[in-house]
């Protein structure tokens, strides 16, 4: 019983230590590595692999810390098979705050939508611009036209085409934006399932408040879609349609959305996402 | 090609490229609100309807576009120029 307790106790201290550290780490390595980093590579694409790279790094130790530090289980099923994207629109559910970071922890290579406000600090302008992040303040068809742009330049770019948080036990309704994306830059699809159970960090749950069992992340590499298949279809606005609809049914077959027991979870825009590279 | 039959013909465009079902398509349906098309749609209805006229279609001459029968108008308008 105290052995529980404790346990409990440690999950909740670990949880506001990583919150802590995301937030002061990320803080501090966007005003040494990074800018390091770009002083040091002159050429925009090599800065740019760099700065990814450093970020891909952290994201892995912070990950594996998270693990054996027994505050959350972290657990990667397919992710060497993430290694060798290029140019490839990484698309996801997004059930936590820890998505992003678990997927950047297995991609090298991969760019992100991130808040617009972050340009406004020297600082971590220079971090997000560095790793060619896309600012998500562009107007709508800037914002499509920049996510294209990088995808044919080979570069790999992580949607989550819910454009919110998950909503627990609910299908999953998408928008189009991703499809519309994948359709114009001829980009394969890499699906992945995230699960986060039981929740943590939801909306009305504050860091230090955790459930009676360890949680279990779990980052599952799913099917990559042959763009190909869809362009087959005479337009590319039917296209864009089925990809939709194939993505629709293939999150409601693997997360299993409509089974009761799965409780409501609201989706929380606050927190990390507000300041850090959660988009 | 009088009103109805561009009405026909731009029917036909929104079934067969964005699977509007057919009875959903009325002359004050919105575009964008009723029947889900976004913006990258509309371009590529721009240029289908380009194909359509024979005539090259400049993106303000869109932009006031509303509904399917804004769109008759303004196509059935470029038609008899």
């Amino acid at each position: 019983m105290r052995r529980e307790r404790l346990e409990r106790l440690w999950r909740a201290f670990g949880n506001g230590l990583f919150l802590a550290i995301i937030g002061i780490g990320g803080t501090l390595m966007a005003m040494t590595v990074f800018p390091a980093i770009a002083l040091a590579t002159r050429d925009p694409m090599r800065r740019r692999r760099r700065i990814q790279y450093a970020i891909h790094a952290s994201f892995r130790l912070y990950c594996g810390a998270i693990h054996a530090l027994r505050v959350a289980d972290v657990d990667m099923v397919g992710g060497e098979r993430l290694r060798g994207l290029r140019g490839t629109l990484i698309v996801a559910n997004h059930p936590s705050l820890l998505d992003v970071v678990m997927i950047m922890s297995q991609v090298p290579n991969v760019q992100c939508v991130v808040k617009g406000g972050l340009w406004r600090n020297p600082f971590f302008r220079l971090t997000v611009e560095g790793a060619g992040y896309i600012r998500n303040d562009l107007d709508p068809e800037a914002l499509m036209a920049a996510c294209v742009d990088t995808l044919k330049a080979g570069n790999n770019l992580i949607v989550f085409p819910e454009g919110t948080r998950s909503v627990a036990g609910q299908p999953m309704r998408l928008r189009r934006g991703f499809a519309n994306v994948a359709t114009l830059a001829g980009a394969d699809v890499q699906l992945l399932t995230i699960t986060c159970e039981p929740p943590i960090l939801n909306k009305g749950n504050p860091w230090w408040r955790v459930p009676e069992t360890r949680t279990r992340f779990k980052l599952s590499v799913g099917e990559r879609l042959d763009i190909g298949q869809f362009l087959r279809y005479r337009y590319r606005a039917l296209a864009a349609r089925k990809l939709v609809s194939f993505v629709e049914h293939y999150y409601s077959e693997t997360l299993g959305y409509g089974k009761p027991g799965t409780g409501a979870e609201a989706p929380d825009r606050d927190g990390l996402e507000a300041r850090r590279f959660v988009a | 090609m009088t009103r109805d039959e561009v009405f026909t013909k731009l029917s036909g465009y929104l079934q067969e490229m964005f699977e509007i079902p057919a009875e959903r398509i009325a002359p004050d349906a919105k575009l964008f609100e009723d029947l889900d098309l976004d913006s990258i749609d509309a371009v590529d209805l721009v240029v289908k309807l380009q194909e359509l006229t024979g005539k090259k279609i400049k993106p303000d001459q869109f932009k006031t576009v509303r509904t399917v029968g804004d769109v008759v108008d303004r196509v059935h308008d470029l038609l008899t120029e």
